[in-house]
């Protein structure tokens, strides 16, 4: 017998697993090659060395965390959503990462596009709400409608305020922050109703639009959102609120 | 009597033993399995008690990390538990356990060990996971605190050594070697050939003697 093919079978000659004539081949080779007695030597004080390792204590803890996980389960307090991870656990793992990493793909490719989706322009504007001339008036009249000093320092050149007043629709319109006529004036300011489900609705358009688009695009945007209604004592009511829009270049 | 009689009674003996032991082990684990499949709680927990140690040294033994191990072990039970009505019993008990606990570790060392290169067992947490008490080793042999402390580092550098071996090898030499599995039962628990359980077994050996050469 050569030495490579004892050393071949040498692992399964230290277990006695050859036959008898094989197993008679080994021990003459090893009587007669020094270099292969120490091989097989080596081997078994090798394999004696793990054998001899300690086995482990298994954590104190260890019972409990099993008994209790599967008493949860006996008592059906296991949700669907335990269950679903169970199930996907059971599956071929590198399945399931495929399938995980396709899916995300799929939805960042979903929300790529979602948002390179152009806002609907163009066409007949799809808003019923009617618009309102702002009515603007001075700065005295402004201060002295709100019971405010007049600021002699701050020359009101330049600013109109929107005066208080009721709309046809019974809403009240009483604020001063669209005062500022802004150069281009690319905003618009919108009477929104807010539901007690979250769905917001155009009421009115404040003032004439620059930009007409940008009634659609509100119009586009509030379709596409929630929004959240006033609480009074604990419940959601109708809520009317005044939204400015203003253009701004996101393309720097 | 001649010699030769002798040898040959003795092995009479010894087959009759281990085929009797077999037929207990048989007749306890059928009992248990039937309680089991009963749902008794208090079944499960005698399995768990009968395996929790040698499922968590084995996971440890094939993760090299304590905490790890205890997870393994701990989803290994979960998986048998839910795996009982599936359980046919074509292998036995402990082999099918055995085996849940492999693929389970297998898993995990592949899942969440994939970018560690070096997976080696530290020698410290091998060294910290005994918990042999001193005065039950003292008891136990007449060694000296130094002569212990040789030995730990001893079996601490072992056991690292183990961890560095291929995992496909390091799972067939831990059977072998340290559950003590036959061929034939490492051969049914990994779903492998026995040609392939002796090839591992030899390369494992093999790569276990270079490693620990230094230490014979």
């Amino acid at each position: 017998m050569k030495c490579k093919s004892f050393k071949s079978i040498a692992s399964e000659y230290l277990d006695g697993e050859l036959g008898e004539r094989e197993a008679g081949e080994c021990r003459l080779h090893v009587a007669e090659c020094s270099e292969c007695r120490d091989y097989v030597g080596d081997l078994e004080r090798a394999t004696s060395m793990l054998k001899r390792t300690h086995r482990p204590e298994s954590p104190r803890e260890l019972r409990s965390y099993i008994m209790t996980a599967v008493g949860r389960r006996v008592s059906g307090e296991i949700t669907l959503e335990q269950r679903f991870v169970e199930w996907l656990a059971r599956l071929n793992p590198r399945v399931v990462s495929y399938a995980t990493g396709t899916l995300m793909s799929a939805v960042l490719f979903g929300m790529f596009i979602s948002a390179a989706r152009s806002i609907p322009a163009g066409g007949p504007t799809p808003v019923e709400a009617s618009i309102t001339p702002i009515v603007r008036g001075s700065d005295l009249e402004f201060h002295s409608y709100n019971d405010l000093p007049a600021d002699a320092l701050l020359s009101s050149a330049g600013h109109s305020y929107e005066l208080p007043r009721v709309l046809d629709n019974g809403a009240l319109v009483s604020f001063s922050h669209i005062a500022y006529s802004k150069p281009g004036d690319e905003g618009l300011a919108a009477m929104v109703e807010v539901s007690p489900d979250g769905r917001a609705q155009l009421v009115d358009i404040l003032g004439e639009p620059s930009d007409p688009h940008l009634v659609e695009q509100l119009w586009w945007s509030l379709g596409n959102r929630t929004f959240q209604p006033a609480y009074v004592e604990g419940r959601a009511v109708s809520t009317r609120i005044v939204l400015f829009v203003e253009k701004v270049d996101v393309g720097g | 009597m001649s010699s030769g009689d002798m040898a040959a009674l003795e092995q009479t003996t010894l087959a009759r033993l281990e085929f009797e032991t077999r037929s207990l082990d048989q007749g306890r684990e059928a009992g248990m399995l039937s309680r089991l499949r009963e749902g008794d709680l208090s079944a499960f927990e005698d399995l768990v008690s009968q395996f929790e140690r040698p499922v968590y040294s084995l996971c440890l033994r094939l993760l090299g990390d304590a905490e790890e191990a205890r997870d393994a072990a701990q989803e290994t039970f979960l998986k048998v538990y839910r795996g009982l009505g599936r359980f046919r019993g074509e292998s036995g008990l402990k082999t099918w356990i055995y085996r849940i606990a492999i693929n389970q570790a297998m898993n995990q060392q592949r899942w969440w060990r994939r970018r560690r290169r070096n997976e080696t067992v530290s020698l410290d947490l091998t060294r910290g996971e005994r918990n042999d008490t001193v005065g039950g080793t003292l008891s136990s042999s007449a060694a000296t605190p130094e002569q212990m402390a040789i030995d730990g580092e001893r079996e601490s550098r072992v056991i690292a050594a183990l961890g560095e071996i291929k995992l496909e090898y390091r799972v067939a030499l831990t059977l072998r070697e340290i559950e003590e599995m036959s061929y034939e039962e490492i051969a049914e628990t990994l779903g492998i050939s026995m040609g392939t359980v002796k090839s591992r077994i030899a390369r494992g050996r093999d790569e276990l003697r270079r490693r620990v050469k230094e230490l014979m």
